[in-house]
């Protein structure tokens, strides 16, 4: 397990990278830090290491407070983005390398790097130098590198983001299955929340060196804390539409410039106590209906652009002033054509709102319904 | 070449590039060549002779100076270049990792004054260094030499292989740190490796230097006790008659150029790629 209280780190200048970041990792787990470039998510990562020293704040590996130990004191293992092998080795001793700090003899740690490295499948690289392997074999000498010490916690640093696509997916498996075979805590800094979401137990996301939310992928895809997550999680982008709260005999009303709908009980019993406010509607391609004719409580959305997905079709536009895009759900009567055709003609698809949306407050971003 | 790809236009202009080279190289090499073959023949008859060679063993009778065989210079030189050129770049190794990689106040200051001092000309330091070898009682002596010549070349070495110790990606050092290395055997066995043509580029220019220098010698040191190869020539162009004997003179210019020469061929191809990245010494 692996507490972090109250950690705080400013650089020269006055310059704070991270504020009172407060969080716990299962022992085992795999977490992830996401959020955009200089959010902190690496200077996180770097006081776990014991790269950086925090300004103030400490750090535990179960009870054993580590804040102010050297790196090579925490036992850790480390992956880079630049993978950062040794050039004047061979992949064999770069493995050892650590083994070697610790005094252990050329015969134990050579045959201990074997073994890793038949775990990760380039056994038949031991004998090159690293400027000769390729960028994937790089990154699986590096992996095997942190993970033949034994580590108590396996730290990654954007470890996938010199790697093309299709390797990526291959890694990101590979290192998922390693992880949970050695049971090794880890925690993966990324910038990439595909890959977060399919390899992390739980995400951490940062923004401005404050934790937005620590939560489980599912959580952070349905239930965003606050704007800032709903914006950054899932592909498509959730859309989002500003509308004001307005309480009625017939219910609790979200009105827009354009459009009047009314909230589904669980959401109208959330939003009781707030008329007047203005709010962001949050809702997911998938919670909408999509229909070609206009009805009651629906959204007019202007075609703009329609796209081919090939699996699916995807129609974007404008909606007051937020833009909007919707895949057609399955089973959607207007074809591909259709929809073009109605495109160039000024048309409109008018959706519905299903029971399940978020609804943020305007001015602070915090999800009112969550 | 058979593999020549490039087209003809090409090779044309590479052949009078090659052409003109040779134009400017033939006087320089004749010069050489007849300043070299003195040593080998006879003046006059151009009989072929070592004869010049026999300071190398014994001591010779030049008009009316006797002049003493090398071996007492060629230790000197040997010793002092050896000394000189391991503390020049063990020191300027050490400082150049603390001023790239390390966090203290006058850190700047330090890197700016290097870059000045190496845009200074050491010669105007002469007079002063020559006082504070008098006032700590090692004018005169070998050792004074040796501590003047390493704090003369510090800054320009120190200011190079600083710029390859900057070019180490920290990922690696990082690296290092976690496997379980402190900021020492981290330096050792892994980021000396990463600048070692920078270490080839400054010694190598460390040697030329100690094994050439004449001016230190030639100043701090009075009587002829402590001869070395550089001050060693000199008695033959102080010769009495105001006549140097060319043929002695060449054969020990051959003798004093053959380890610079046997030096840089074997560091030559490191030397190269430290020269594009670090730049010249002083």
């Amino acid at each position: 397990m692996i507490r972090i209280e109250a950690l705080r780190k400013e650089f020269d200048k006055g310059v704070v990278a991270l504020d009172s970041i407060d969080l716990t990792f299962e022992e085992g787990s795999f977490v992830a830090l996401l959020g955009p470039s200089g959010c902190g998510k690496t200077t996180t990562l770097n006081c776990i290491a014991g790269l950086l020293e925090p300004t103030s704040g400490s750090i535990y590996f179960d009870e054993q407070e580590v804040t102010n130990l050297p790196p090579k004191d925490r036992n850790i293992g480390m992956v880079f983005q630049s993978y950062a092998l040794y050039p004047h080795m061979k992949v064999i001793d770069n493995i050892a390398f650590s083994l070697k700090q610790k005094g252990m003899p050329k015969a134990e740690r050579h045959e201990k790097a074997r073994k890793m490295a038949q775990k990760l499948q380039i056994e038949h690289l031991l004998e090159r130098m690293p400027g000769e392997l390729s960028g994937g074999q790089q990154q699986r000498v590096s992996m095997a590198r942190a993970l033949v010490k034994e580590p108590k916690v396996l730290l990654l640093d954007e470890p996938m983001s010199n790697l093309d696509a299709r390797l990526k997916i291959e890694i990101r498996d590979e290192i998922r299955r390693i992880q949970q075979d050695l049971g090794v805590t880890s925690i993966i800094v990324t910038h990439d929340q595909e890959e977060a979401m399919a390899m992390a137990d739980k995400i951490a996301i940062l923004d401005n060196g404050h934790i937005q939310q620590f939560d489980t992928p599912e959580m952070l895809y349905h239930h965003p804390a606050n704007l800032f997550v709903a914006h950054f999680m899932g592909n498509p982008p959730m859309n989002f539409i500003d509308a004001s709260v307005s309480i009625r005999e017939d219910g609790t009303w979200l009105q827009g410039e354009t459009f009047a709908v009314r909230a589904p009980a669980a959401i109208a019993e959330k939003l009781a106590q707030m008329d007047g406010k203005a709010v962001v509607i949050g809702v997911r391609s998938h919670q909408l209906d999509v229909s070609l004719a206009p009805a009651p409580e629906t959204l007019e959305l202007k075609l703009s652009i329609v796209e081919n997905l090939g699996k699916e079709v995807m129609v974007s536009g404008e909606l007051g002033e937020s833009r909007i895009r919707v895949t057609m759900p399955d089973g959607f009567a207007g074809s591909y054509e259709e929809l073009t055709t109605l495109r160039r003609q000024g048309g409109s698809v008018y959706l519905g709102l299903q029971k399940e949306f978020n609804v943020f407050d305007k001015e602070s971003g915090v999800n009112l319904i969550g | 070449m058979k593999n020549d790809t490039r087209p003809r236009f090409e090779r044309k202009k590479e052949n009078i590039a090659v052409l003109v080279m040779i134009l400017l190289c033939i006087p320089v090499l004749f010069i050489y060549f007849s300043f070299f073959k003195n040593a080998f023949f006879v003046g006059g008859t151009g009989a072929f002779t070592l004869d010049n060679f026999r300071f190398l063993y014994e001591p010779i009778v030049l008009g009316q100076r006797t002049v003493q065989p090398i071996g007492q210079a060629f230790t000197n030189t040997v010793i002092f270049t050896a000394i000189s050129t391991v503390c020049e770049v063990v020191i300027s190794c050490m400082a150049g990792y603390a001023l790239a990689r390390m966090e203290f106040t006058g850190k700047r200051v330090i890197t700016f004054s290097l870059l000045s001092l190496r845009l200074f000309p050491g010669v105007l330091l002469l007079i002063g260094a020559l006082y504070v070898l008098m006032y700590l009682g090692v004018l005169n002596t070998l050792f004074g030499v040796i501590i003047v010549a390493i704090a003369l070349r510090l800054p320009g070495s120190t200011f190079i292989i600083r710029n390859f110790f900057t070019g180490i990606p920290r990922d690696i050092e990082n690296s290092a740190l976690v496997d379980g290395c402190n900021r020492m055997t981290a330096f050792f066995q892994v980021i000396i490796h990463m600048v070692k043509p920078g270490i080839a580029s400054i010694s190598m220019f460390a040697f030329m230097s100690a094994w050439s220098n004449y001016l230190l010698f030639n100043t701090l040191i009075f009587n002829t006790k402590t001869p070395v190869l550089a001050t060693y020539l000199r008695v033959l162009s102080r010769n009495d008659q105001m006549i140097a004997d060319y043929g002695v003179f060449a054969a020990m210019a051959l003798v004093y150029m053959l380890p610079v020469l046997v030096f840089f061929f074997i560091s030559q191809k490191q030397l190269m790629e430290g020269n594009i990245s670090g730049g010249k010494g002083i």
